[in-house]
């Protein structure tokens, strides 16, 4: 994930070695000219090509099977209205709502999703030591979690629409997230008590930069599980 | 949001006994999605004591009851009562035969240490304290190289050397200021052992009642200068100086780009027109040998920030670090305090499936370090996967259910509140036993660590690791160098 050496010599090798255990930036990478060289623009463009399928791409079958959850698609067609369209990515048409509702179970503490939102990648990456984490974390709390599924084209305002369909207590989506240069696999949690189509944005609770560069899925999962606890315990505040 | 700790530093060394306080600003950061963390954002030291000359019985231990008695008039100067600290370190320093009785001086003035630290003395942790109260080890890793500091007090130099402001290695040696000492018309009332033992060998006649002369005073400095050198790794190690020894030496040969002075010798470099005899002793002579010596002339050479007061600054302020701020902590009894650590390998899937055999392997090594409880260290996986993490909860948790006190997990990586909760789910719903997990604190085995209450209402824990011992340390800076193929 991290940037890649350049064959480059440098000056002080011992010293742009130590600058470079500091950041995972794009530090030292040379220059040809006015221009980057050609291996470190080759990279560049790639991280960028990178991000740019992070969002553009879908999350493969194969993924959620291997999830074993069952999948469903909000009103967007595809990836570009879900992009140009926020309104139609966190609406359900009637039919998936009855799927939704016959297939999970009603009336849970919590009930936590995976969206693909701007990042595919995210979900093979996190979700498979993310989502048992929780749950585990969760259930030794006698927190009752309902049925994951996934959904695509997902905007995190679906959750104002999951929420009461299900009548959970706690709406948790977990979601790729807007990729980066370094990574594209972050992904967030967004939380929230009590979660309806009226509700303030800033009811949400999130946790963000969860990879395994940033904040590790399972750490990430034990602290959102105390986030939750404190949640349904305080209310929101 | 800050908020701020007080913390004592305590030095009794062979010649002088100190005490600082100082104040650690906390600061809690984080914001929007991501989760809080505190750092320690200032140490600043509110307040230094007199030098005191430590009060010798008359065989020659230390006095603990006098001790006890200019450290509670320091309290008082200060207005600073022991409830109102909240971390720190005692230290016992310098030279090893004054320490015969440690463990009553450390009684003497418990009460005066209230429930903060009480570190147990070893030349490995002074040397570390000395190199952060003298800014070695930060201006090592604000310039990104190696700095080797020297403390040279009264009785030992101790060495310790830096990388990226990180200790890797640390050395002892029986020399000070006070390795000879003279009255007031010159005369040498004391000259220790090893020194009388060198200068015999090289044939420079010196004993007790003889007049310490300018002369004779240069040539003991610059004898004493030239171990130095081999101490630190400038010339190569001779017999002579594995004679000067206290426990080891540097063990490893990695260059230094600077050399850093603090102790009570390193204000006599840089003073050309002070009185020789002014302390009664060989110092000022020693630190003159270390100007003009002409090996040591071609190094660049620093004097610290602070000199005389640097180990009681490392140990009052320096000593402590916050752990990562997603913990976990049930029916855990703080503060803990000198807990020894063991540390498993635990990265590999091979390794994490052998966490049981390596305990019991070290338990079979050592059983007296086990005896009295010990904390448990590991790196662990950068970014665990479940399995992993449930395979590494699975062992610790049936360590945990083993013993009668209580285990803390120390953690290199950031996963310590997954691993606190995968240990507390596989034990009996209503189990007392305490679990304890934090992270983002690196130590190693032959480390002793204290873990005192939580700070900023419960995310993180303050923790002083007294490093003992360095090789591991060393091991890892050459591995990283050598896997990177870079010379050192």
């Amino acid at each position: 994930m991290k940037p890649r050496d350049y064959s480059i010599k440098y000056e002080k090798p011992e010293e742009m070695e130590r600058l470079k255990k500091n950041t995972p930036a794009r530090i030292g990478i040379g220059r040809c000219g006015p221009r980057y060289t050609t291996e470190a623009y080759l990279d560049y463009r790639g991280a960028q090509a990178r991000a740019n399928d992070a969002v553009f791409k879908e999350v493969p079958g194969s993924v959620i099977e291997s999830l074993g959850v069952f999948e469903v698609r909000t009103l967007c067609a595809d990836k570009y209205e879900m992009i140009t369209r926020p309104d139609r990515g966190r609406l359900f048409d009637e039919e998936t709502c009855q799927l939704i509702s016959s297939r999970c179970r009603h009336d849970v503490d919590v009930q936590i999703y995976f969206g693909d939102g701007l990042s595919s990648p995210a979900i093979g990456a996190n979700i498979p030591d993310l989502y048992p984490a929780l749950r585990a974390a969760l259930e030794a709390e006698n927190v009752t979690v309902g049925t994951p599924f996934f959904v695509r084209y997902c905007r995190v305002n679906t959750a104002r629409t999951i929420g009461p369909l299900l009548n959970a207590k706690l709406t948790c989506v977990l979601i790729g997230e807007r990729p980066g240069l370094i990574t594209d696999e972050s992904m967030s949690a967004y939380m929230a008590l009590n979660a309806r189509p009226e509700m303030q944005e800033s009811e949400y609770k999130v946790v963000s930069n969860i990879s395994r560069i940033g904040m590790p899925p399972v750490e990430a999962a034990a602290y959102i599980a105390e986030l939750m606890m404190d949640m349904m315990q305080k209310g929101n505040c | 949001m800050s908020e701020c700790i007080l913390s004592a530093g305590i030095d009794i060394g062979t010649t002088t006994t100190q005490l600082i306080f100082s104040r650690l600003t906390l600061e809690k950061t984080g914001g929007f999605g991501v989760a809080p963390k505190i750092q320690v954002a200032a140490r600043e030291v509110i307040y230094k004591s007199g030098i005191y000359f430590t009060p010798l019985t008359a065989s020659g231990d230390i006095d603990g009851e006098k001790v006890a008695d200019i450290l509670a008039g320091e309290y008082r100067k200060a207005g600073m009562k022991p409830g109102m600290l909240k971390s720190g370190a005692v230290i016992i320093t310098g030279e090893s035969a004054k320490k015969r009785n440690a463990k009553e001086v450390i009684q003497a003035i418990a009460g005066l240490a209230g429930d903060f630290v009480v570190a147990a003395a070893g030349p490995d942790f002074e040397s570390l304290l000395a190199g952060k109260g003298s800014g070695a080890a930060a201006a090592s890793e604000r310039g990104k190289k190696n700095i080797l500091n020297l403390d040279i007090g009264g009785g030992t130099t101790n060495l310790c050397l830096f990388s990226d402001g990180k200790e890797i290695d640390s050395g002892c040696y029986d020399i000070g200021g006070r390795a000879v000492c003279c009255d007031g018309r010159h005369v040498i009332v004391s000259i220790s052992p090893k020194v009388e033992a060198l200068l015999k060998k090289r044939g420079i006649k010196a004993a007790v009642g003889d007049v310490l002369t300018e002369k004779l005073g240069a040539q003991i400095g610059e004898e004493l200068a030239e171990i130095l050198l081999e101490a630190a790794n400038l010339k190569e190690r001779t017999e002579d100086a594995a004679l000067f020894e206290t426990n080891h030496g540097l063990r490893t040969e990695i260059p230094a780009a600077e050399f850093w002075f603090s102790g009570g010798v390193a204000d006599c470099i840089w003073q050309k027109k002070e009185d020789p005899y002014r302390y009664g002793d060989i110092g000022v002579f020693l630190g003159r040998a270390l100007r003009k010596n002409r090996n040591w002339e071609k190094q660049k050479r620093v004097v610290g920030s602070e000199t005389v007061r640097a180990t009681v600054i490392g140990a009052g302020s320096c000593s402590l670090e916050v752990s990562g701020s997603t913990i976990y902590a049930r029916n855990a009894k703080l503060p803990v305090k000198n807990l020894p650590v063991q540390k498993l390998a635990c990265v590999t899937d091979a390794e994490i499936a052998s966490m049981d055999k390596q305990l019991a392997d070290l338990k079979m090594q050592q059983t007296e370090s086990f005896e009295k409880g010990y904390a448990i260290a590991l790196a662990g996986p950068g970014s665990p996967s479940f399995a992993q993490l449930e395979a590494m909860a699975d062992a610790l948790s049936r360590v945990i259910c083993r013993e009668k006190s209580m285990i803390p997990i120390i953690i290199e990586n950031d996963f310590a509140k997954a691993l606190g909760q995968g240990i507390k789910r596989r034990l009996p719903a209503d189990s007392q036993k305490a679990v304890l997990c934090l992270d983002q604190i690196v130590c190693d085995r032959g480390d002793f660590i204290d873990i005192g209450e939580p700070l900023g209402g419960g995310i993180a824990l303050p923790v002083i690791v007294k490093t003992l011992i360095f090789q591991e340390k060393s091991e890892k800076y050459l591995q990283g160098h050598e896997r990177t193929g870079k010379e050192i």
